[in-house]
């Protein structure tokens, strides 16, 4: 009767422990499909389902409530817990009605059955499908650095960068700052011109200005970076007479220059500079277009018109030079002393400060923003068509000048007439 | 229900048939476990080897161990259905008809070179094997049991014989090859059949009781069900016409295993796990019955034979293709 009884005890556990296993393998192989679909339909759709996940608890309950063949069950469970046929076989003996082979079956397979719970431990297919889902999850998890955005994404990535001058001359100015406002240091042909009111926040980055076009010096590590101070921004104005409030900023600013001083070009340096290009591309060259009228900007390999009223690049005052680390960095030259070499040269990135006025014109791309916009120049007889705004931006060319309140009116009438006859 | 009692009194019989066996067989062990396993399964056995190998010997000691009735019939190709089974004799004191049983009258019956008779003779004996009982002159005579016919044939010097047919094989429950002995068997067998005084038989360790105890026993052991189908898909997918046999049945085979086929492999497994003293059917159990179960029942077909395919190559295959329970 005591082995009856045990024989009973451990089928029933058997069986509990076979519901749970098959939960468990259910739960598995559910979620390893919600899983599956999730994937998949990440790949396509771009969209996390986490829900499909509960496909991992419909498993386990399909797992319980399937139905289970006791013989099929008791052979499963023999196996794993090291009797072989033997629980299947004391099951059948017992269904049956034969005691004494019972007795004496089960007298052999006690000491080497296992406890029914150990029918829990993963085997080596079910371990490697939790391995597979939790590889899943974590693919799953870390998707959008496998799969980003901007890859996918058919637009091309804009490249903005902030202009920190103003804003950090703002704040290091404090109330006087903002009382004073975003007024720009402007260099001496402007002075009584009134800039726009308002800055841009935001204006892309002059390739050359970028500090793939600054590599050509090594600024030391006293120095800020090209981006990090309004210095960079700030050289073609002439300080001293500059504004009140502007001084004070340029004041309370670092005293390094972020370009050694031999590298900012003094306006007589810089003219001659200009005057010897004018000279090398050639009378012929120089002929066609109006120097007297239009100056040169070297930039980089474009050669861009720009209007007399350009600014032209304009030093640092000599007490912003004097001891900054960039002059100690000058390797024994005297200042100003031409760079011997043509890394050490004039930086072409220098550009007129009236950029911050940048604005795209119609049908031209964020390539040409950074270029100096200004009135375009009046057509030189058969220099081939100017360039004529159409009749419907001319403010923007008009805007920011503070032309008298009948000028104005003329340069849009002035327009207006190129419109028509280029219509014509 | 069996009783304590019989299951001991059956191990125990058993056991000292297999001592007894050994003490004059030399080696043959696999032999002699078909030949058990035909014992206590109620069937019969095709015992094949060349001359030589003692086919006779173990018979013979089976017999005298077991304690059971023997008779020898040497099969030749002029002996006749009456010379096995017995005939009705005109008895002139009675003046009457008196039935003279023949030599499948014992419980222990050697057809020795059973494909050596005519087909005839061969269907006499083989039709006793299977309804255990003779029909002579109208009148019905039952076989006593235990009835066991140990047949024995030579697969060589095969001019002049009558291979038995299919449907005959196929009464045998298992088939065993006798193979030759190693050296270290040679020698003992050598020495114990020159020592002087011949070959000394057992003497009875058992009698027809214990056999048929022995059967009861062998009867009551569990074969599960998963167990059971596992030996019915070994038995189908000999069948080359069968969705699920193998490749090499389907280009080798001719005609698969009948049902008694699987009759044997649960009879025969019955047998082996109560001898190795267990008390229930194993899945090993059917797959080392299945050589000697089912190996004369298939037929290969020509070009099997013309490949030198065998029916054991085919059987490994049929096992390897059958996943277990």
């Amino acid at each position: 009767m005591v082995v009856l009884e045990v024989l009973h005890r451990t089928l029933r556990a058997v069986r509990i422990y076979g519901r749970l296993k098959r939960a468990l393998r259910g739960g598995l192989i559910g979620l390893a499909f919600g899983l599956g679909v999730t994937f998949a339909l990440k790949l396509f759709s771009g969209t996390v389902y986490w829900e499909l996940l509960s496909l991992g608890s419909l498993g386990a309950l399909v797992g319980v409530a399937l139905p289970w063949r006791p013989a099929r069950l008791y052979l499963w469970a023999g196996r794993r817990l090291a009797v072989g046929e033997g629980l299947l076989a004391a099951w059948e003996l017992l269904r049956r009605g034969e005691p004494v082979l019972l007795h004496k079956l089960w007298e052999k397979l006690a000491p080497s059955l296992e406890p029914p719970w150990k029918l829990l431990i993963l085997q080596r297919s079910e371990a490697i499908l939790l391995g597979g889902i939790l590889i899943f999850s974590l693919s799953l998890q870390f998707a959008p650095l496998l799969f980003p955005e901007h890859l996918t994404s058919s637009a091309p990535p804009t490249r903005t960068v902030a202009t920190p001058d103003v804003d950090r001359i703002s704040e290091r100015k404090g109330e006087s700052a903002s009382a004073v406002g975003p007024e720009p240091i402007r260099p001496e042909e402007w002075r009584g011109e009134k800039v726009p009111g308002k800055w841009p926040e935001r204006e892309t980055l002059p390739s050359d200005f970028s500090p793939k076009g600054s590599s050509s010096f090594t600024p030391s590590p006293a120095e800020p970076s090209l981006g990090d101070d309004t210095g960079a921004e700030l050289p073609s104005s002439s300080p001293g007479e500059a504004p009140a409030e502007t001084r004070e900023g340029i004041a309370e600013l670092p005293t390094q220059s972020p370009f050694p001083a031999a590298m900012v070009p003094t306006p007589q340096k810089k003219g001659e500079a200009l005057l010897r290009e004018v000279e090398e591309k050639g009378e012929g060259e120089a002929e066609g277009q109006p120097t007297s009228e239009t100056q040169i900007y070297r930039r980089g390999d474009e050669n861009l018109p720009s209007s007399p009223e350009a600014p032209e690049a304009v030093p640092f005052p000599e007490a912003q030079r004097a001891g900054s680390p960039g002059t100690e960095e000058l390797g024994g030259r005297a200042e100003g002393e031409p760079p011997a070499s043509e890394g050490e040269g004039i930086p072409d990135q220098v550009e007129p400060s009236r950029k911050t006025q940048a604005q795209m014109r119609p049908g031209e791309g964020p390539a040409r923003t950074g270029t100096v916009l200004s009135i375009p120049p009046e057509p030189s007889g058969d220099e081939g068509s100017p360039y004529i705004p159409p009749l419907g931006s001319t403010g923007i060319f008009l805007e920011g000048r503070d032309l008298p309140a009948g000028a104005e009116e003329i340069v849009r009438r002035y327009f207006s007439i190129l419109s028509q006859q280029e219509a014509k | 229900m069996i009783t304590e009692e019989e299951l001991t009194l059956a191990q125990e019989a058993f056991a000292a048939l297999r001592e007894a066996i050994a003490e004059v067989i030399v080696g043959q062990e696999r032999v002699v476990e078909i030949a058990l396993w035909t014992l206590l399964s109620g069937g019969h056995l095709l015992v094949e080897g060349v001359p030589g190998l003692g086919k006779t010997l173990l018979v013979r000691t089976l017999a005298r161990a077991l304690g059971l009735s023997f008779s020898r019939i040497q099969f030749t190709p002029d002996l006749m259905p009456a010379d096995i089974l017995g005939t009705n004799v005109f008895a002139e004191d009675s003046g009457s008809f008196r039935f003279v049983p023949g030599p499948i009258f014992a419980n222990v019956v050697l057809a020795d070179e059973v494909n050596r008779a005519t087909p005839k003779t061969q269907a006499a004996l083989l039709e006793a094997m299977q309804e255990r009982q003779v029909t002579v002159g109208g009148e019905t005579h039952v076989l006593e049991e235990p009835f066991v016919v140990l047949a024995t044939q030579n697969p060589i010097e095969m001019e002049g014989t009558y291979p038995l047919p299919e449907a005959q094989v196929d009464r045998f429950l298992f088939k065993a090859e006798v193979s030759f002995p190693d050296e270290e068997e040679l020698v003992e067998i050598v020495r114990r059949n020159t020592a002087g005084g011949g070959i000394a038989l057992p003497d009875p360790v058992m009698g027809a009781r214990e056999v048929l105890l022995a059967r009861k026993v062998v009867g009551a052991y569990p074969v599960p069900e998963p167990l059971l189908e596992y030996a019915a898909r070994l038995v189908l997918v000999t069948h080359p016409h069968h969705p699920s046999a193998p490749a090499e049945v389907k280009k080798y085979v001719q005609y698969g295993a009948s049902p008694r086929g699987a009759l044997a492999l649960v009879f025969g497994a019955k047998a082996r796990a109560f001898l190795a003293g267990r008390y229930h059917v194993a899945l090993d159990d059917i797959r080392d019955v299945m050589e000697p179960a089912l190996i004369h029942r298939l037929i290969l077909n020509f070009r099997a034979e013309a490949e030198g395919i065998t029916v054991r190559e085919i059987l490994e295959e049929v096992k390897r293709s059958v996943p277990p329970p």
